[in-house]
């Protein structure tokens, strides 16, 4: 453990890099797509639910966005061991306020959204997969669960990855 | 015959929206406090004061979300929403 810690140390700044940029990419990849192409196709369901055009445009985006939302989710993983590693290399500890709070987030909201998101974009609840299967009942309920998901998580994110990002920069305490 | 409407309604995201601000809040209040408590001995957060801050912040964490949710399905813009956003292959929209 103390080789590793040795061998890794003179990179701190280097794993600290790779941190930030997969914060950036956890953060922000998904949200023009989300914004812009899927909150407009899913209103237009919303208002229309059985208008057969709002009903494929809304299938379609959901399934792309099932794979856009890949790039978030290769970033979360490296986030987390990235942050580990500086966490241990940089001799960090839980008396660090802002860390602990930061941790708490993560560890509270963070992980058990990113678990959710994963099986409804690419496991179980992979949409494409699913048509592909024939499953339309299926098909149709999971789309609606990954939109209440929508509804629950967007509030959540938007707030508290801000906060994190801000306890991690500021340090306020 | 698959239906098409989403079981999603306002009062069930008001319930949703209490639940995960308390699950929120007393989530990580716990986690940080534990820390704090086992690993520092530090018992600060064991009071009065820090409890009723969080009782304050779950309640705008749910007003907020309520409010949000509200927002992203559409319910106070039906309107506007319908002109924007449903398209040039349907006419008739
Ligand atoms: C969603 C997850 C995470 C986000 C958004 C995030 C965000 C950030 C950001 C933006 C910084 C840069 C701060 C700066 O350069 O001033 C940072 C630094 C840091 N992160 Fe994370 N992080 C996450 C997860 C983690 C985890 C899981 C750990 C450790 C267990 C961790 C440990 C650290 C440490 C120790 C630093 C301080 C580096 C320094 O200032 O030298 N992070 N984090």
């Amino acid at each position: 453990m103390l080789s590793f810690i040795n061998l890794l140390s003179p990179y701190y700044m280097y794993i600290k890099f790779a941190h930030v940029i997969f914060v950036m990419m956890w953060a922000w990849s998904a949200v023009q797509a989300f914004t812009h192409y899927l909150i407009p196709a899913f209103s237009a369901w919303r208002q229309r639910p059985d208008d057969e055009n709002a009903i494929k445009r809304r299938n379609w985006a959901i399934e792309r966005f099932d794979d856009g939302v890949l790039f978030e989710h290769i970033a979360f993983p490296i986030v987390i061991i990235t942050g580990l590693l500086l966490y241990v290399l940089g001799g960090w500890s839980t008396s660090a306020n802002w860390l602990l709070l930061k941790l708490a987030i993560i560890v509270v909201l963070m992980i058990p959204i990113e678990i959710a998101d994963y099986y409804l974009a690419h496991f179980g609840g992979n949409k494409a997969r699913i048509r592909i299967a024939g499953d339309m009942q299926r098909y149709e309920n999971m789309i609606q669960w990954h939109w209440l998901f929508f509804l629950i998580t967007t509030p959540i994110i938007m707030l508290f990855a801000t906060t994190i990002i801000f306890l991690a920069v500021v340090k306020p305490f | 015959m698959i239906t098409t409407d989403f079981f999603g309604y306002p009062k069930l995201y008001n319930r949703i929206s209490w639940a995960i601000a308390i699950y929120t809040t007393t989530g990580i209040y716990c986690f940080y406090t534990a820390i704090k408590y086992f690993f520092h001995n530090e018992t600060s957060l064991l009071a009065w004061q820090p409890i009723l801050v969080a009782f304050i912040f779950a309640s705008l964490l749910a007003r907020y979300i309520f409010l949000m949710m509200m927002f992203i399905d559409g319910q106070f813009y039906r309107k506007k929403l319908k002109k924007k956003h449903v398209t040039f292959d349907n006419k008739t929209a």
